[in-house]
Formats: structure tokens, sequence, C-alpha cells
């Protein structure tokens, strides 16, 4: 059973509509990428799934239940983390950034998961009590992807992670996404740089709030049209 | 002269700091301007006024009451009013002309509940003895107010800082975006906000006949004014900011009390306009951290 399971979703802003008939899944433990433009819909998406912003049609599954009306806090609850583009709150410290994302648990596990990135992330250790809008570009990324750590979830979706970022930090990020792979959760990305495609066990393209592929990186690779129409590859 | 427009600047300040602080966490956290502030200090006044009136209970005891009335009154009103402000395009604008209409129904039913004369409080309830100090004397009252202030300054900190709903607060206060992203109970934590907010404004409302002289229904208008400018001046959102700003604004406008006495009610406004123009986020906007 898949851990995430959309079918014929359609949404958007108010009544403005960006999503149509979009159905995918992701698998437990998998890296799956939202490659699209910009305005292909990838924010909708990921805001629909997290339950920031209604679904109008069709169905969104996690772990097995129907979430398709819950509210955000219930799909959190239930092992979902959303990493936003902005990811962090600026006037909070870094630790209480990271306690956010933890909000759920019950306190002793916060307090264990929160030594646990300390250890495995000392930079935010030794900033822990600075306010999180004084760190610079990559730091704050790092600092938003832990704290969508923080949580145990089983699934991260992940907005944007290169936006605003060097290349060189892009990689840092890239490096830091495989180290927690084989840890556990799985992680849905909307990206539109398709760096973030080595490693994926699968690409949905999306664009103009459709699906347009579906398949492995290898595929896409080999899909000339596909590659020239979205990505001006040749 | 000098001693005692500073002395009793602070023990004011501190009041008006604690009568503004209500104003400056709902608008923090939902960006809700309540324009029907100074009316809930006004009623507020006038539960002390009657409880001790009809019962003789000690204003200190009606302060629990009050704010346990109107953190419920508050709380009921929230659910039918703030959620559709705040899904609005222009919180902030359409707030200003709900809670406009709301203080004017409050005032117009002060009236037919109150009646028109202004209504006070003994200063001798709270000990006829002054307080000497540096070689002046103060209103025990105005002492015990500021006292009480400085508790409920404390108190809302230790809530904000230490405790989960607190912190929610405040994550809402940074962006309500982003932690409504995170999946906290955004709805809820506001609810609880709109109520402390409005608990803590009725709470002030006890204590104001001591420091103001008496209420009546226009009182409010007026005290709406003086919290705005204090929490502008202290910084829009930072609730630590309106304690700085109601210290400036009381010693301000003691000060002017003092030596330009016929200026004093110009006080909120040069203070506004003067730190509208020198520095609009105010004296701990943004660049310093809330802690």
């Amino acid at each position: 059973m898949a851990l995430l399971a959309v079918s014929s979703l359609s949404g958007g802003y108010g009544t403005l509509q960006v999503l149509s008939d979009i159905s995918f899944q992701v698998e437990q433990g998998q890296q799956v990428v939202l490659l699209g433009a910009n305005g292909a819909g990838k924010t909708t998406l990921l805001k629909t799934l997290v339950g920031l912003l209604p679904t109008w049609q069709g169905t969104v599954a996690f772990g097995g239940e129907d979430v398709t009306a819950a509210p955000t806090s219930r799909r959190v609850k239930a092992g979902m983390a959303f990493l936003s583009e902005m990811g962090v709150i600026g006037t909070l410290t870094v630790e209480e950034n990271l306690k956010l994302g933890a909000y759920y648990l019950p306190g002793s596990e916060a307090r264990r998961q929160l030594d646990t990135i300390y250890q495995q992330l000392p930079l935010l250790k030794e900033k822990n009590r600075l306010a999180a809008g004084s760190l610079s570009g990559g730091q704050r990324k790092v600092l938003g992807f832990a704290k969508a750590l923080m949580g145990r979830p089983r699934l991260i979706l992940m907005d944007e992670p290169s936006s605003g970022l060097a290349p060189v930090m892009v990689n840092d990020l890239l490096h830091l996404l495989e180290t927690y792979r084989t840890a556990g959760p799985a992680f849905l990305i909307a990206e539109q740089n398709i760096k973030f495609l080595q490693g994926a066990d699968h690409v949905y393209v999306l664009d103009n709030g459709r699906m347009h592929f579906d398949g492995t990186p290898e595929e896409l690779d080999a899909d000339a049209h596909i590659k020239a129409a979205y990505f001006g590859l040749t | 002269m000098l001693e005692y427009s500073i002395v009793a600047g602070i023990l004011f300040g501190v009041f008006f700091g604690f009568m503004a602080l209500g104003l400056n966490l709902i608008f923090g956290v939902m960006q809700v301007v309540n324009l029907a502030h100074g009316d809930f200090v006004v009623l507020g006044g006038y539960l002390a006024v009657i409880a001790y009136s009809a019962g003789h209970i000690n204003p200190v005891v009606s302060l629990v009451g009050a704010f346990v009335l109107f953190f419920v009154i508050a709380f009921a009103l929230y659910f039918p009013v703030i959620p559709r402000l705040t899904r609005s395009k222009d919180p902030e604008m359409l707030s200003l002309i709900l809670f406009f209409g709301l203080s004017q129904i409050i005032e117009a039913l002060d009236v037919i509940g109150f009646g028109n004369n202004p209504r006070s409080l003994p200063l001798a309830i709270m000990g006829a003895a002054p307080w000497h100090f540096l070689g002046q004397s103060y209103q025990m009252a105005w002492v015990i107010t500021a006292i009480v202030s400085l508790v409920m300054i404390g108190a809302t900190y230790l809530f904000l800082y230490y405790t989960r709903i607190g912190y929610a607060a405040r994550a809402i206060m940074g962006s309500r975006e982003e932690a409504a992203a995170s999946g906290l109970p955004v709805a809820q934590t506001s609810a609880i906000i709109f109520g402390v907010g409005i608990g803590l404004a009725a709470m002030a409302g006890v204590l104001s006949p001591f420091m103001i002289g008496s209420v009546d229904p226009s009182t409010g208008l007026g005290l709406t004014t003086i919290a705005f400018a204090i929490v502008v001046i202290g910084s829009l959102g930072n609730p630590l900011g309106s304690v700085l700003g109601g210290l400036v604004y009381g010693v301000s406008v003691m000060l002017m009390q003092t030596y330009f006495s016929s200026w004093s009610d110009l006080v909120p406004y040069l203070l506004l306009l003067i730190i509208v123009l020198a520095k609009p986020s105010g004296l701990l906007g943004k660049g310093v951290r809330n802690a």
C-alpha cells in the first residue's frame, strides 16, 4: 500500500482553479521529485496535500487513511511534514524552530530527537539561541530541513528547497538529503532544478496544473519530447 | 518636582503599558486592530465600581472575576467574527471598521446600563496612608496598581515564553503561514489569545478608576488612543514593547502635566508623530530579538 495516494485531485486558491485531475503515489521511503516550472502548480499541490488549501475534488490518502478533509494538524500528527520555501520563523530562536517541528511529540521524545539533530548537525547546536532570522540562507535551509525531521515524519513535502541557494549550497543540501534518505522518511520534492533527480526513485512532471509525465529519472532522460518541451534540454 | 514627575510617570507608565498589552497581543497574533480595546477597559472599570458599591468587593478581588468573565465573552466572540476577518484580503482595515462599530455599540450599552455620569472608586480603599519616596508622597492606590500591573506583565511574559499555547502564539506572531504549515492549532490559539487580550484589558479597567479618576461611557475612545500610541511606540506585535511604550508615555505625560499642563492631552499624539517619523517600526522594532 502506498504511503501517499492521490487520486483525481483538483484544487486551487479561492475560486481560481490551479490543479486538475492529479493522480500519483509516493511509496514508503521513496524519494519522489515533482518537476515543474514556475507557476506549474507545485506549491499549490503541496499545500493542498498538507491541508493548507482545500481539496476541491478527488481524494488524498495517507498511510491508508483518507485525509482529504482533515486539517493540517491531523496530517502532521499522522506523520506528514511540510517544508515551505521560507521554512523557518525568523523571530523564533533556532531551538524554538526545531521544537516547532516536534509540536505533537511527547516532551521526552522531542528532547531525544533534539539531541539527535544536534549531534548530526552541530552547527544548529552552536547557534541554538540565535534568532532564525539572523542565519544565512543556507543555514536557514538546514534548519528548515532539521525542523521537518524533528517530528519523526513518514513523509516530508519539500517546496523548492533549492530556491535562493547558491549552486554549491544546493550540493550541500543534496548531500544532506542523501544522508537522511536511508534513515526512513519518504520525500516528495517539488523542484525546477533537475539536480534533484539524482537518487530519485520516481519523477512526476507538472505543467499547467496537470501531470504530464510519470516515470523513473532514466525514463525521463530518455524522453526527448518532455525534455525539450519543459526543460529546453536536448 | 522633577523626581515626582518621573516616579509618578513610572507608576502610571507601568499601568498604561499593562493597559495596552492586550491590544498588542491581539494585533500580534491575528493582525486585528481592536478599536474597542478602550471600551473593554471601561467595562472592567464599571465591573469594579459596581462590585465595590454593591458588594464591598475589593478591586483586587474583582481583577480575577474581570479576567475570567471577559475571557469567556471574548472567546465566544472570536469564532463568529475573527476567522472571517483573517481570511479576508485586508484584515487590518476591515478590523478597524468592525471594531469601531463594536466600540460604538459598547458605548451605547454603557449609557443605557450605567448612565452618563462618571463613576469612580475612593482611592482610600487601597490604603489611606501615602507612600513616601525621595521626599515626595504618592497615592498608595497608584503604587498597588503599578505592582499589580507589573505582576500581570510578568505573568503574560511567562505565559508567552513558558507555556505551550504561548509558544504557539509567538510562532503565529512570527509567521501565521509558517505556523499553519507546521500544523500548529492556529485557530484555537488565536481564540485563546483573543480571550487573554480582552481579559487583560478588563483587568486594567478594574484598576483604571485609580489612575484616570473615573470612567464614563466616552472614556473608552481616549484609552484606545493612548493604548494605540503606546503599542506603536514600543512596536506593534511585540508584547514586551508595550511595557517600554507605557513607560515612555507615562513619564512624558507626567513631565508635561508638571511643566506644560495644558498641553498634556497632546502627549499620545505627539509621541505617535515623533515615533512614526523617527522610527516607524517602534523602539523595539524589527531587528531586535523578541526575547
